[in-house]
């Protein structure tokens, strides 16, 4: 997992990371110029917006993903879990004990999505099934 | 009126990052705030 942005002073990211001995998984990129935003985001199977709580406002980085094929969008429930992807290998995931988990169900091809732009994922290396869940009532995403 | 998409390279930064191209990748973007569930979305890929 890759982290592109400013942390807020109130997040204790490093600390976090380490006390859930994520250090070798999870990297933390500071500030990064737009190129450089574009080009790690263009490098993602799946990008997380998980803001809450929410007014319904849109999502710069959600949009950006869209436009690189990457679609998918879900809100239910006053939650905006948000999530895009293409071309993760059945049956990657993870999860805690307190309910958050996340788990590629099958690979699916080009799949229906919410957002535009979903017929581009095929030139990855096709699209996958993905719950993901958070400890809330959440939804199933296919791309 | 408008923008053009960017048509990103899905391997260039992947590379920077010493990924090849099966590793799954998931990324957050932007200022990262606690409302943003950063630490929830951290617990789920606890070992």
């Amino acid at each position: 997992m890759i982290l592109v942005g400013e942390v807020h002073e109130e997040l204790p990211l490093a600390s976090l990371i380490q006390s859930l001995g994520l250090s070798s998984k999870v990297r933390h990129i500071d500030f990064a110029p737009i190129e450089d935003f574009n080009g790690y985001l263009g490098g993602c199977d799946i990008v997380l917006n998980l803001r809450f709580p929410t007014v319904g406002e849109s999502s710069g980085t959600l949009l950006r993903s869209l436009g690189m094929g990457k679609g998918g969008d879900r809100e239910r429930r006053g939650i905006v879990p948000r999530i895009s992807g293409r071309g993760l290998p059945q049956g990657a995931g993870g999860r805690d004990g307190r309910g958050s988990s996340f788990r590629v169900h099958e690979s699916a091809g080009v799949a229906s999505g919410s957002g535009a732009g979903v017929g581009r994922a095929g030139a990855g290396v096709g699209g996958a099934r993905v719950q993901l869940g958070f400890g809330r009532p959440a939804g199933i995403w296919i791309f | 009126m408008g923008r053009g998409l960017v048509d990103a390279d899905r391997m260039a930064y992947r590379t920077l990052l010493g990924l090849d191209e099966t590793t799954p990748l998931i990324g957050i973007f932007g200022f990262l705030k606690p409302y943003k569930r950063i630490a929830e979305a951290l617990r789920a890929f606890e070992g």
